[in-house]
């Protein structure tokens, strides 16, 4: 039996690894980019968004929005509740564009965004973008979700589409 | 091993791997579409991915009221079609893109965000209007699809509204009237 040379062996398996080596960081890269990630922090524990360092305040859950002017009260859609996160905010690096993408995480990481266009005025201004360096700002996002996630929701995600890193997900502190 | 054959593995096992790779690309596109078409029925909730799709209603007119005034009037005839999506699963069902078609011919929205979006747990109705010509209207069917700027695989709902050859001529003797669309309305998923 003749033996066959090291060197036509040695290029199919190197054929082999360099397909398996780019398979392996195409799925990782995928996953990253494509599969939302998701960090729950400690309960009072802050996150960090574009610059900024943002932590929960409290999170309520109601079934009406008090009007600030005393106009009528802000009703969810049938079958839904109100979640109102007070939130602050510590803008910490200049050189960033601070953006505000809150969003309320729930079950099976289903994302809800803040409702933007409310029938009432609240007391409580909204994200501002235009935050000052230092100083911290507080403000709420509102979001509506079913009532039978009410019970379910993990806290607040920081989202930022530019970033490959973990979600930061924030929560109020325990009581 | 001599020369030629030496030379004539590679060249085999090089249309070897071409021959794999575009079996593999005809499998990940049947029939050449880079797309499946979910087919229904008027009444009926259609699956999708992150949800289902339902058309409740079909309306005709050839004018449009709003706001207590007619706006528009048409030559042709308004087709308003009332769909429900309801995002049944962890993901927004988000179908911005729809149109009817007979045939060959497609009608696009008669006003812009014909589509809807709904949210987790939430089901949302609009009543969508077009435009269409009553002389061509059989098996009139309503597709809604995502909007997407790079679109992989997709999902196309496809639902056929009952109009068929033998009531097409019921459906135009029926568009001498206003029609008033509904407005969106949105509710958690009982």
């Amino acid at each position: 039996m003749r033996l066959l040379p090291i060197r036509r062996i040695l290029f199919p398996i190197a054929a082999f690894a360099a397909v398996g080596i780019y398979l392996i960081w195409w799925v990782t890269y995928a996953g990253i980019h494509y599969i939302p990630r998701f960090s729950l922090r400690p309960p009072g524990a802050s996150g960090e968004l574009a610059g900024a360092s943002i932590r929960v305040l409290s999170l309520t859950r109601a079934d009406q929005l008090t009007d600030a002017k005393g106009g009528q009260p802000g009703i969810p859609d049938p079958g839904a509740v109100w979640i109102v996160a007070e939130l602050e905010a510590v803008r910490h690096d200049p050189t960033k564009d601070f953006f505000c993408d809150t969003r309320l995480l729930g079950p099976e990481q289903r994302l809800w965004s803040t409702i933007s266009l409310l029938q009432v005025s609240r007391a409580m201004p909204s994200c501002d973008s235009d935050l000052a360096v230092g100083q911290p700002t507080r403000f709420e996002s509102i979001f509506m979700v079913p009532a039978r996630y009410a019970d379910q929701l993990s806290g607040i995600a920081l989202m930022d589409a530019s970033s490959a890193a973990r979600t930061p997900v924030i929560r109020p502190a325990a009581r | 091993m001599t020369p030629l054959r030496s030379k004539l593995v590679p060249v085999l096992l090089a249309v070897a791997l071409v021959g794999v790779s575009a079996a593999g690309l005809r499998l990940s596109q049947p029939e050449g579409k880079p797309y499946e078409a979910i087919h229904g029925v008027i009444g009926e909730p259609v699956k999708t991915n992150n949800g289902e799709v339902t058309v409740t209603r079909i309306r005709v007119g050839n004018a449009i009221r709003q706001y207590g005034e007619v706006r528009d009037r048409t030559a042709g005839m308004f087709v308003a079609v009332s769909v429900t999506g309801a995002a049944t699963g962890p993901k927004p069902l988000e179908l911005h893109k729809v149109r009817l078609a007979s045939g060959e011919v497609s009608y696009e929205g008669f006003e812009l965000g014909a589509g809807f979006t709904a949210q987790p747990g939430f089901q949302t109705s609009v009543e969508s209007v077009f435009e269409v010509d009553p002389a061509q209207i059989d098996d009139l069917t309503l597709e809604l699809r995502s909007n997407e700027i790079i679109s992989g695989y997709q999902e196309r709902v496809r639902i056929r509204l009952g109009v068929t050859p033998a009531t097409a001529a019921q459906w135009r003797a029926a568009s001498e009237g206003v029609l008033e669309p509904a407005p969106d309305t949105t509710r958690a998923i009982p």
